[in-house]
């Protein structure tokens, strides 16, 4: 990773933590898909098959996407390379309908020749725009390669890139589904090589939001969660208060009693 | 002059009456001077004793309640020199003074007493005790007794100084005596503050008795509330909603077209960019369809819901807040001297 890239990462990671919360929000909403691929080369194309997933916090997104596949050669007489793809993407939300992302993209491709890897730091923005209500909406993305590196033959240099697609999500099931057009273009400095990748993909998948207010423990209530910030010895004093030890408490009693009460009888 | 006639006088003098002895003595010993003058029925010496113990510079040294006990027998000493109208303002005062106190029975006749009662229930005032300096946090009051000269409707108030009434705490009939508490708040719920309010107890067509009231208030700094809502959604479709739908997708869709000339100028792009322009577009028509106007948006309306309830709670957080910080908010009230003001505003 390049010095500039590493400072465009302090920047965003420092401007994802200053950022002022939304009011009330304590869920974080999680998504899982199954995705489908279909890549264009200028010389092969092919499918591939992989999954993604996000995790959303307030204004922070992380964005993982996996997928891999073979690409078969346009002139049916070349052997088709293996290819396998990854992305992670952390995302801010700057404003509901804009947002910037940062992250690692990387191709491998395993053809007979040997592993080809390009690998490449994507910084780019984000713009959502609601279709139909907000079941259906769309975006469009573009971002710029901050730093380019290949293997074969080692090298660096720049690249750019889009995406354009739709989103549904019928809101009241936790199912959801998009198609994307993206391109990409990677040129290797001083080689004369470039790369141009075309890529339709279709996700499926699930969402699911949590609440972390109910993730809190049943010991860790409010009360003690305020005694534990004071600290002190009310903490040990108040422990055995607890409703699920006080009702156990009472019962032993109870039983106590009621063990005494039948030893009195039988003397009596 | 002759040996003899500086004798008599000599003599005259050695027994002279008691008054004469007490003209240049404290106010203790005039006022002792009085009381044998009046049990000595020399009315006329005891009323200019008592006259003269009731004004300064000898009025100073007296209490209130040698002031009450010189009235009484000043009234008294003029009800005997058949002088009703001085013994009934000579009353008047004293009622003023002290309404709860009554002439003792074993030294006045029952005609002085009748009279002061008499006097006493044609007169409407009230005498307010409180603590010279009270202080409370929030949750606390002052606490004003107040006694009557006789039963009588009164209202109690905090007046600023201006002498508008900051907040009214009683208004009613008062008996025997009653008790009146302010928890140091106005009318609208917040504390009140100044160096010159008044606690003021006015009684109907007579006359009106004012504590002087400083009251001191160290309060922490409170947060401020949320403003009001500004960004919610519309809820139902306007005119725009679906042409904003049809255009945004239209928008996207030609982004998509154009997507390959953007990022890489000179290549030949497949058509399956076509699959995501033709989808988007579908979206755009079923989407300018569906939000026609007037149409509900359920989607916003659920959004609204959401920044409605968390805008709630911060609220609410904040009046939680903020009621916990007045908790350790410190009233402190000093009370002056009581003042009888006739209704006109004049201290009798």
């Amino acid at each position: 990773m390049s010095t500039r890239g590493m400072w465009l990462a302090a920047v965003w990671g420092v401007s994802g933590l200053a950022a002022p919360p939304l009011a009330g929000q304590t869920t974080i909403t999680g998504t899982a898909a199954g995705l489908v691929l279909n890549v264009r080369t200028r010389s092969d194309a092919g499918t591939a098959l992989g999954f993604g997933g996000t995790v959303r916090f307030r204004r922070l997104e992380l964005q993982v996407r996996y997928a891999e596949g073979t690409l078969q050669p346009s002139d049916r007489q070349s052997v088709g390379r293996d290819l396998v793809e990854g992305a992670v993407a952390l995302r801010f939300a700057a404003t509901p309908w804009l947002s910037m992302q940062l992250g690692p993209h990387a191709r491998h491709y395993d053809s007979p020749l040997g592993p080809e890897r390009w690998v490449t730091w994507e910084l780019g923005g984000r713009a959502e725009v609601a279709i139909a209500g907000t079941q259906v909406r769309g975006h469009a993305m573009l971002w710029r390669g901050m730093g380019l590196e290949v293997n074969v033959p080692p090298g660096s240099g720049s690249a750019r890139g889009g995406e354009v697609g739709l989103t549904i999500d019928p809101g009241a099931r936790p199912f959801w589904f998009a198609l994307a057009y993206g391109i990409d273009q990677a040129q290797v400095r001083d080689a004369a090589r470039r790369e141009t990748v075309e890529t339709l993909t279709f996700s499926a998948g699930l969402w699911r939001r949590l609440d972390l207010r109910a993730l809190r423990s049943p010991v860790l209530r409010p009360p003690l969660l305020a005694q534990l910030r004071h600290g002190g010895a009310d903490l040990v004093r108040d422990l055995p208060l607890l409703p699920e030890r006080r009702d156990h408490r009472l019962r032993l009693l109870g039983m106590e009693l009621e063990r005494a009460r039948l030893r009195d009888g039988l003397i009596e | 002059m002759s040996v003899r006639v500086v004798a008599l006088a000599l003599l005259l003098a050695a027994h002279a009456p008691a008054p004469v002895r007490a003209q240049n003595g404290s106010a203790s010993e005039v006022m002792t001077g009085a009381v044998r003058a009046y049990r000595d029925l020399d009315f006329d010496g005891a009323a200019r004793l008592l006259r003269r113990v009731l004004t300064p510079p000898l009025a100073t040294g007296l209490d209130d309640a040698d002031r009450a006990r010189a009235l009484t027998y000043l009234g008294a000493a003029e009800h005997y020199r058949e002088r009703p109208d001085s013994a009934i303002a000579v009353f008047r005062r004293l009622v003023f003074l002290a309404p709860r106190h009554r002439p003792d029975t074993l030294i006045f006749p029952p005609e002085i007493t009748r009279l002061y009662d008499a006097v006493r229930s044609s007169t409407r005032v009230v005498a307010v005790r409180l603590q010279a300096d009270t202080e409370f946090s929030v949750g606390g009051k002052l606490v004003a007794w107040l006694y009557p000269s006789t039963p009588h409707d009164v209202t109690v108030a905090i007046s600023g100084e201006d002498g508008h009434a900051l907040r009214t705490l009683y208004a009613g009939p008062i008996g025997d005596s009653l008790d009146v508490r302010w928890d140091g708040r106005n009318s609208s719920g917040s504390l009140a503050t100044g160096d010159r309010l008044w606690l003021t107890v006015a009684s109907p067509g007579s006359r009106q008795v004012r504590v002087p009231l400083q009251v001191d208030v160290s309060a922490p700094d409170t947060l401020l509330h949320a403003p009001p809502l500004s960004n919610l959604l519309p809820e139902h479709a306007g005119r725009s909603t679906g042409l904003r739908s049809l255009g945004g997708a239209a928008l996207l869709a030609a982004g998509a077209l154009t997507l390959p000339s953007l990022v890489a100028p000179g290549e030949r792009a497949s058509g399956t960019r076509f699959a995501v322009a033709g989808a988007l577009s579908v979206s755009g028509v079923v989407g300018y369809l569906s939000q026609r106007a007037g149409r509900p948006l359920p989607e916003n309306a659920a959004i609204n819901q959401t920044r409605r309830d968390a805008w709630r709670r911060q609220d609410d957080a904040v009046t939680r807040e903020n009621a916990e910080r007045m908790r350790a908010a410190r009233v402190r009230i000093r009370a002056g001297s009581a003042v009888v003001l006739d209704p006109l505003g004049n201290n009798p």
